[in-house]
């Protein structure tokens, strides 16, 4: 593509040619406040307009101010970004804002990393009052909470709930600052067909938006010297965590991780990674069993409540294609209470499961039916990336001084097949190696299937697995999804298996993941560095395999016979309603 | 004897890493990426990434073109700063090293100015013999999210005391974290300090240290050198107390004169004999004085007022002194400077002496010094603007090097919990103390006593010796000190460690009986003269048998240096 070469503020600069002025500065990275142009509601590929009043731009030789969203850059134009009436619209147009923003910054989760906080300080603008609308307050009814007097009214949230997710749970009703952004049910978002997913969370300028909170819950658990308390972690957490500290985008945390759960006092710190090995096990058995005895086709995998839950609402022709596995969140807690209670002798009732993952929809799945596999819940408490670092700052443990440890054993045993889980593509990753191996019964040459490797919403394959031809799909986004199911239901398409995330990119950039500003989002791709990071800890692993793994060999061998056998029906999978 | 681990956090690693700026952060990396298995934990008092000099530092970082001459630059640092009493054989090293290290610090994810075809960007500097290349202002932060992605642990908001031994071995550290005062015990195989030296009176609020690394260092026997080469003067603005760079050529007085020209000729520096000029005309009527930056004068053109615009636009614009007044004045509500404000002088002074060889390492086994606070302690004495972030950045480069060799073969030494109790109950004693002395009147009187131009600038043997006298007598405030929070004890322990220093300058000060050197000159009135024949000599303090301060010198080794003073012979072997 040509390249353009424009001028900000006398500085030269270039761009590839049809970029908008607010795109092309972003593009050059560019560590100076004053050259930025200031936006909040802007969010690359999700909303690209900005009707905040700012986002302006003058151009040498044209009148008035220039919408940097949408105006093209073009050869030789000259931009200035710092005037002094660009900077005074900027602080009215701030102050607005401001005047209806709570002003309660020390509560707020987002302090610190706040698109208006940061915007506020670099123009310095204060404001009088307390910001409070007084008309409406907290909807906390479902596990994703609303504050309404925190709102700016950007409509990022409903704009990826509608047009990434295809949802449409969220809606803007009114204009400018008239205008009320909330659950399209006045029950709240749990009457809604929201599925938990916290793509909105993740968009949300402010800290209008944020998970319910559970930390209270596992300190008073770690308090309770009669509770031995597990912790799993998803794998997606150790691409991301650092972010909260400052590491660069896609840096693995894994030993650090292990290292900050046991500071906080868990009484074993276990990988969710051993789980997902064994949701390979019972989910390429059940694979293998379908395609062999005629079962319904194509599979469609289970791990991600947030898609499941979509299913439920948008495709009921499709529920008996979903997987029975339960997801490896709660395969965990399920071998967790019984396997591991039973092994060291710990009455299952004592044990807490808490899961840190990158999902605020794992928070509504430990609550559904049929996810009791040893006659008690299997997870207990489950929180997100977030909010393990809230409770870190609140413990006062230092990430960063952190050295790395190990997970302890058996269950912080995980194979690199389970740890890719987190990016899209890597559940079909991780089952065709098993697949592969169980139905040729040689060894692979080459682990890598690099086709279904990627950030693309729909990315397709065939492999031929001992002489049948095996079609398979991956797709991350449920606006995606939702348009290869209507394949699959049309016959459009004839895939065996399809993987599906409902958070684009898989779970690295789920809903309970660090929040990074739109200005980050702009310059990184968080699902292409995160998922980087993954796939660089498998090929870091020993064992790469999951039916490979010693802590599966051995819980299959003493203790569930074998894959979708009596005893790992019993626990290790569920059933899925109409909603 | 109660377990260690009782009497505080404990932390062992490889290599422990004290100070969280510049100069412990390269150390950091450069061991990471030396072997990426060592464990390294840096500790700091502040917070990691936002503390510590050279995050505030002014946006330059001394340079030299590959095509430049080592022996060019060489002897015009020799001959304007450190008049031969620079270790040469170090010097050729580290300017020799600068380019490679500015590019290993650019590769770390700190920007530094650019040409359009992508080569380093230098500001050239003094007829071409030496320049500057721009960095950016948040160099630390950048740094910081280096050490992390190559695996170092930062420990923030815990502050070093006392070193630890076993067998004359450095083998740790203990100090308290500065929100709860918990005791902290570190062990680990291999220690370098980075916690800068001891500053008095910084000018323009700028970071201070407070000596606590040079005390600890010199309480487990390592050597100081230079000492006595400690004043920083600098000409700043009347109106902001910020320094103006490079204005050393055309200060003038009421009446219009330059007197740069007529005290300071030969200077390319801002000297103790312009200060005392200034200082010297005020009296006689004839202030006040101000800079015309007016005047085409390649250091003022340079270094300072105009220059380069565009090309440093993309650096955070406070690298042009002249805006920054100006913002600063116009910020405060007061009218223009013009281009000729008016100045006046500000000094400061500094211990930087953590005796240090080549490798950075310290005369004690097991301890390095990385950074300023062997900036004197190292003897290159090539110090001018600019070189502060490039001697951290090499000595900690070096440092590393030097370290992860010396942890193949050591494995952690056995802390003795004795030592660790005795430190515990010496660093906390002034909790308990009913008395009413707090650090802020050790300070105080500091700053009452070291900060007239006389004492300072203008020492003699009578001045030196009346200040030695006032240090016994502070001294014996220390024991009385008290505290009832952690920040105040912290400061009982920094008033303290100033005071040790403060007595390393002025004892050696007072030894070396002749002037010397450009930047922190040491001018003494009562010897005004170079003296090549009986002062080729660095002193060397370190801590007698007894306690007491022993000072002692070092001969150059000139014979074998390849820049000698005019008309320098070899002495006759004594027989």
């Amino acid at each position: 593509m040509k390249n353009i070469n424009f001028k900000v503020n006398g500085v030269e600069l270039s761009a590839p040619e049809g970029s908008t002025i607010l795109h092309a500065i972003q593009l050059n990275d560019i560590k100076h406040v004053e050259m930025e142009v200031p936006t909040l509601h802007y969010l690359a590929g999700v909303k690209e307009e900005e009707l905040s009043g700012l986002g302006f731009v003058e151009v040498t030789g044209r009148e008035g101010f220039i919408p940097a969203w949408s105006e093209p850059i073009a050869e030789g134009m000259d931009v200035r970004t710092d005037t002094p009436a660009l900077k005074e619209a900027a602080r009215k147009a701030l102050s607005d804002i401001l005047a209806v923003h709570d002003h309660d910054c020390v509560n707020c989760v987002r302090t610190d990393n706040c698109e208006l906080q940061h915007l506020l300080f670099e123009y310095k603008v204060k404001s009088e009052g307390d910001g409070l609308r007084k008309i409406e307050e907290i909807d906390d009814r479902s596990v994703i909470v609303r504050d309404y007097n925190k709102c700016i009214r950007c409509g990022r949230c409903a704009a990826v709930c509608e047009n990434i997710q295809s949802v449409g749970a969220i809606a803007v009703t009114g204009e400018g600052l008239d205008a009320t952004v909330g659950p399209v049910s006045p029950d709240g978002l749990a009457a809604t067909k929201c599925v938990n997913c916290g793509q909105c969370i993740a968009a949300c300028p402010v800290g209008a938006l944020y998970e319910r909170d559970n930390t209270a819950a596992v300190f008073d658990a770690l308090e309770d010297p009669n509770k031995f308390v597990i912790v799993q972690a998803a794998p997606s957490v150790r691409a991301a965590m650092g972010e909260i500290y400052d590491f660069p985008i896609g840096v693995d945390v894994e030993g650090r991780l292990a290292a900050a759960l046991r500071c906080l006092g868990f009484d074993k710190v276990f990988d969710t990674v051993f789980a997902a090995d064994l949701t390979i096990m019972e989910e390429a058995n059940e694979f293998i069993e379908r395609v062999q005895n005629g079962g319904v086709l194509p599979m469609m995998t289970s791990c991600c409540p947030g898609w499941i839950k979509f299913c439920e609402h948008e495709f009921h022709d499709l529920i008996p294609n979903l997987s029975t596995c339960k997801s490896p969140q709660q395969m965990f807690g399920a071998v967790a209470k019984s396997y591991y209670a039973e092994k060291m002798g710990i009455n299952k009732n004592d044990i807490v499961v808490v899961s840190i993952m990158p999902c605020t929809a794992k928070k509504f799945e430990i609550y559904r039916d049929n996810q009791c596999g040893a006659g008690v819940p299997d997870v207990d408490i489950s929180i997100t990336t977030r909010e393990l670092a809230r409770m870190l700052r609140k413990a006062e443990i230092q990430f960063e001084a952190m050295p790395c440890e190990d997970f302890d054993q058996p269950l912080g045993l995980g194979t690199g097949a389970g740890v890719i889980f987190g990016a899209t593509g890597g559940v079909m990753e991780a089952a065709l190696r098993t697949a592969t191996e169980k139905l040729t019964g040689e060894t692979l040459a080459k682990l890598e299937f690099c086709d279904v490797r990627g950030v693309e919403g729909v990315k397709e394959a065939s492999y031929n697995l001992n002489g049948t031809d095996v079609k398979v799909a991956v797709v991350s986004g449920l606006a995606n999804a939702r348009a290869l199911m209507e394949k699959v239901k049309s016959g459009e398409a004839d895939y065996q298996f399809i993987e599906v995330m409902a958070c684009p990119g898989g779970c690295v950039n789920g809903g309970g993941q660090p929040i990074r500003s739109a200005d980050v989002r702009a310059k990184n791709d968080l699902r292409v560095k995160r998922a980087e990071a993954l796939y660089e800890n498998d090929l870091g692993k020993s064992v790469r395999k999951s039916h490979e793994n010693p802590a599966i060999i051995e819980l299959y061998e003493t203790y569930l016979a074998a894959p979708g056998g009596e005893k790992a029906h019993k626990l290790l999978h569920t059933s899925y309603i109409k909603r | 004897m109660t377990d260690i681990k009782e009497m505080g956090k404990m932390y062992t690693s490889d290599l422990l890493i004290v100070g969280g700026s510049i100069a412990g952060l390269s150390t950091a990396i450069r061991a990471k990426e030396n072997n990426k298995d060592l464990d390294v934990l840096v500790v700091d008092r502040g917070v990691i990434g936002w503390s510590g000099q050279a995050a505030k530092a002014g946006n330059g970082i001394l340079g030299r073109r590959r095509e430049q001459s080592v022996d060019d630059f060489m002897e015009f640092s020799i001959k304007s700063f450190g008049e031969y009493l620079n270790d040469q054989d170090y010097l050729r090293m580290h300017y020799s090293n600068i380019p490679d290290a500015i590019d290993t610090l650019n590769g770390w994810g700190v920007n530094i100015s650019r040409n359009p075809d992508g080569s380093v960007k230098t500001f050239p500097l003094e007829n071409n013999l030496w320049c500057q290349v721009g960095i950016e202002l948040y160099n630390i932060k950048s740094l910081r999210k280096k050490a992390l992605e190559v695996g170092v642990r930062l420990l923030s908001c815990v502050q070093i005391f006392e070193l630890l031994t076993d067998n004359n071995r450095v083998i740790g550290a203990v100090g308290f974290d500065t929100d709860h005062m918990k005791y902290h015990i570190f062990n680990a195989k291999a220690v370098a300090l980075a916690t800068n030296g001891a500053d008095f009176k910084k000018m323009g609020g700028m970071f201070m240290g407070y000596g606590n690394g040079l005390a600890a260092a010199y309480r487990v026997g390592a050597h100081m050198r230079n000492a006595e080469f400690s004043t920083e003067v600098d000409v700043v603005s009347k109106a902001t107390y910020t320094p103006v760079y490079g204005c050393c050529n055309v200060v003038h007085n009421a009446l219009g004169e330059n007197i740069s020209a007529k005290y300071a000729p030969d200077r390319v520096e801002v000297s103790p004999e312009l200060v005392l000029g200034m200082y010297k005309e005020v009296q006689e009527g004839r202030g006040p004085c101000y800079a015309d930056l007016t005047i085409p004068d390649p250091i003022l053109m340079e270094i300072g007022a105009t220059g380069h615009d565009n090309d440093m636009r993309i650096w955070p614009d406070k690298h042009r002194w002249v805006e920054h007044v100006h913002e600063k004045v116009a910020n405060s509500g007061r009218p223009p400077l013009g281009d000729k404000p008016e100045v006046t002088v500000r000094m400061n002074l500094q211990a930087e002496c953590l005796y240090v060889d080549k490798e950075q390492k310290t005369t004690v086994e097991g301890l390095w010094g990385s950074g300023k606070i062997s900036g004197m302690g190292c003897a290159y004495i090539g110090f001018v603007r600019g070189d502060g972030l490039g001697y951290a950045l090499q000595s900690g480069i070096r440092a590393a090097d030097s370290m992860t060799e010396y942890v193949k073969s050591h494995n952690l030494g056995n802390i003795d919990p004795a030592q660790v109790a005795a430190h515990k109950e010496k660093i906390y004693a002034p909790l308990n103390r009913k008395s009413d002395v707090t650090p802020g009147d050790i300070f105080s009187q500091i700053e009452e006593m070291a900060f007239h131009i006389d004492v300072m600038l203008a020492k003699s043997d009578a001045r030196i010796k009346r200040v030695l006298a006032k240090i016994d007598e502070m001294k014996q405030l220390v024991p009385k000190l008290t505290a009832d929070d952690p920040h105040t004890l912290a400061k009982c322990h920094e008033a303290a460690d100033s005071l040790l220093c403060l007595e390393f300058i002025f004892r050696a000060a007072l030894m070396r009986k002749e002037s010397r050197g450009g930047r922190y000159r040491h001018l003494r009135v009562d010897y005004p003269q170079r003296d090549d024949e009986n002062w080729l000599n660095w002193i060397v303090i370190k801590q007698g048998e007894n306690g007491e301060m022993e000072l002692f010198t070092e001969e150059l080794p000139m014979e074998r240096y390849k820049f000698k003073p005019e008309g320098w012979k070899p002495k006759a072997k004594a027989e």
